[in-house]
């Protein structure tokens, strides 16, 4: 039985397919069209997933789509109450797409794939139900709480619940307006980031600061439960009525308007960022303690999904808490996940098929379920273009982690394309974590990113505990933990900041460990643990580099620059690596040097290709 | 935009602000202990959706889209829905690059919209 699933028009679209459970393929629509957040029918990655299980869209058992037009019509219609005589600005901006293409999907999608399954019918999941079935179903456990949070999906925003063998239950929501993924957005916004698309850098940007407006966040702009429910204060927000995130009165309570993107980041910006992230892991945690305590002592696992669970360092303060003895993220917990979810619902529970786990492995197949080339077409393509190549013997595990010491800065193109929002070392620009250096170079010379962004480590599953605060495996970069203690170096945050006049560039600079490139300035880590058998390519790579250097950490940061999607075939990784300053490529098994590499002709204009993030 | 556009837009705006209420989103209570709605039906999780033609249309809004017995604007909801339809499938068979990068430009939310 395969399923499709798909979710579209609203922010990342993506496809999924689902065959007797299994999850075949699955890939965001903007690897392929180039353009960040597509949010268009995912017409190619359907067109991907078909191809990669072979099989036609009328061999589809059914096709199911991630959120419920009627609901979020009825929301809309409840909102435009709300605005009465201010919904002019709220018709002009977002009536048009919901009339015009969310309330026609079944028709959008029936054009595009000819005949819609079997049955020739769309199936639509609740929104909450697609990110619940995307963190439960894959997940390793029989039996889990579910905790689901993000801006908003038809009514609800925030979603707790249960899921035993094939069936979950939604036990609880809050509802739109209150949102904590619309609150975080609102800082974004404020700070000058782009919703949806900067709320990561914020979460960057929170550890430069501090929380000096915690309490005034929690007296004014939300009212938080003892069990985790919350409140908005909606007269500090304006998203409500289509205009902005928030309005003059949120202005003045942090004392005037708000930061111009790209212009200096000032430290009210930073202290905003740290305040509202430690509201944000307030909730999170007292949400995880009601539902384990709806749930009782027999349930031991949390599985979470829904954009606020990609905030690693919220998940870095669940894990240390201990509520639960294990938990489990959906890689792309955003809205690409639900499509995923959409699938994996309609295969259990609607269709009440039986699930097995082993409660130690999960079903994602380490989220590396996109699209992969072969040497013979990656070879074929580099002789088409005369760009000059050396093969790789036995895979050149040393080789690599040679130029890593060398100090190259190396773009690894390799296996199945990732999954969700991080590169997991098969689309992944790396780099070795001991420069201190590195992180300036790699931001400014190869991402084209703001200076103050942290890197994030990939290190040996076995390895793990002697460099970070860690003992679990997360290999999908979704947990915050701290550098080990006798790896730090004396470093005062506060100082370097007041000396460097809120120049962020020098304080990064600032060496505060053994794998500077790694630490964030308050000595956190996004870390993913690398074992042999999810990528074995990838963990050879460092082995070598640790064999070498003593090292098992190297620098991951995702393969593409600024307002980029990250690379999906040879030729958007070539064009990337001969973009930017990375010395040099590896295509599968070949290698490429930049300074053996004929110049791009004609290719003046690409950073005007993508719109800064 | 053109002018059936226009006019039932000014007049789902002027249903708004006829209708407004601004107490139709439950705030801050002190006197609550929790603002969690629980939640008992499985009923809504998955279900088909094939709207076909307006009457079928009107019938599921009016079922799903908590919009029973206000008729007014169901029924100019339900008229810009299916206009829209039409209008984009014209468009589908007389492709023209201007009109698509229009199309284009409308659907794109400004960046700081989160909601629709």
């Amino acid at each position: 039985m395969y399923i499709l699933g798909v979710s579209a028009l609203y922010h990342d679209s993506a496809a999924a397919l689902v065959k007797d459970g299994e999850i075949i393929a699955a890939a965001q629509e903007e690897r392929f069209t180039r353009k960040k957040h597509d949010f268009s029918i995912p017409k190619k990655a359907i067109a991907y997933c078909l191809k990669e299980g072979n099989i036609q869209a009328d061999e589809l058992s059914a096709v199911v789509y991630y959120d419920n037009p009627l609901f979020t019509m009825g929301r809309y219609i409840q909102n435009l109450r709300y605005s009465g005589k201010d919904s002019e600005d709220l018709l002009k901006l977002s009536f048009k797409p919901l009339t015009t293409s969310k309330m026609w999907v079944h028709h959008i999608l029936s054009d595009c794939l000819g005949r819609l399954g079997t049955k020739n019918k769309l199936y639509v999941t609740e929104h909450h139900i697609s990110h619940a079935a995307s963190a439960f179903f894959p997940s390793p456990y029989h039996k889990a709480a579910i905790i689901t949070v993000d801006g908003v999906g038809e009514y609800a925003t925030t979603s707790i619940g249960y899921g035993e063998s094939n069936h979950i239950k939604i036990l609880q929501q809050i509802e739109y307006p209150h949102s904590l993924g619309l609150l975080y957005s609102a800082f974004t916004y404020f700070c000058g980031f782009k919703v949806n698309f900067g709320d990561y850098k914020l979460m960057g940007l929170a550890p430069y600061g501090e929380a000096v407006y915690y309490e005034l966040i929690k007296n004014e702009l939300i009212d938080i439960k003892q069990d985790g429910s919350y409140r908005l204060n909606l007269k500090y927000f304006d998203f409500q009525n289509g205009r902005a995130m928030t309005n003059e009165r949120f202005a003045a309570l942090f004392g005037g308007d708000r930061r111009l993107p790209e212009s200096k980041i000032t430290k009210r910006e930073m202290d905003m960022a740290a305040s509202v992230q430690k509201v944000i892991e307030e909730v999170v945690v007292l949400m995880a303690r009601h539902v384990k305590s709806l749930l009782g002592d027999t349930v031991d696992n949390l599985v979470l999904a829904g954009g606020v669970a990609l905030n690693c360092v919220a998940n870095g303060v669940l894990y240390r808490e201990k509520i639960f003895d294990n938990i489990w993220i959906q890689p792309a917990a955003g809205d690409a996940g639900g499509a995923l979810g959409a699938a994996l619902f309609c295969y259990y529970q609607y269709y009440g098929n039986s699930r097995t786990v082993d409660g130690i492995n999960d079903g994602q197949k380490g989220s590396y379920l996109g699209p992969e080339f072969t040497d013979s077409f990656i070879k074929e393509y580099l002789m088409s273009r005369g760009y000059p190549y050396h093969f790789l013997s036995g895979g050149g595990y040393f080789q690599v982690a040679e130029l890593l010491e060398q100090q190259k800065i190396i773009g690894l193109f390799q296996g199945r394309m990732e999954y969700g929002p991080r590169a997991l070392g098969n689309r992944s620009i790396i780099g070795d974590p001991r420069s201190p250096e590195m992180q300036a170079k790699l931001n400014l010379k190869i991402k084209y990113r703001e200076s103050f962004r942290p890197f994030a480590p990939s290190v040996l599953e076995e390895s793990v505990g002697e460099y970070f605060e860690i003992e679990d495996r997360t290999p999908y970069m979704l947990f915050c933990a701290d550098v080990q203690h006798n790896r730090r170096k004396e470093f005062q945050l506060e100082k370097e900041i007041k000396l460097s006049d809120e120049n962020l560039l020098s304080v990064v600079n600032k060496i505060r460990s053994d794998i500077p490139a790694v630490t964030h300035v308050d000595y956190s880590a996004r870390i993913q643990t690398v074992r042999e058998r999810d990528n074995p390519v990838y963990y050879r790579i460092i082995k070598a580099f640790q064999e070498l250097t003593g090292c098992g950490v190297i620098i991951n940061t995702s393969f593409n620059v600024r307002g980029e999607p990250i690379v999906c075939t040879p030729e958007d990784a070539y064009l990337c690596f001969m973009r930017t300053e990375m010395d040099v490529l590896v295509l599968g098994n070949y290698i490429l040097y930049k300074e053996e590499q004929p110049g791009l002709e004609h290719d003046e204009d690409w950073r005007e290709r993508y719109e800064l993030d | 935009m053109n002018l059936t556009d226009e006019r039932l837009m000014e007049e789902i705006s002027v249903w708004a602000e006829k209708n407004e209420d601004k107490n139709i989103f439950s705030g801050i209570s002190k006197d609550e202990t929790s603002y969690y709605v629980d939640r008992d039906s499985e009923d809504t999780y998955m279900m088909e959706y094939a709207v076909k033609t307006m009457a079928e249309l009107r019938t599921a809004l009016e079922e799903y889209s908590g919009l029973s017995g206000q008729l007014d604007i169901l029924q100019k909801i339900v008229y810009a829905i299916c206009q829209d339809r039409y209008r984009d499938t014209i468009e589908m068979t007389e492709p023209n690059n201007e009109q698509t990068q229009q199309s284009d430009d409308q659907m794109k939310l400004p960046e700081f919209i989160y909601v629709f």
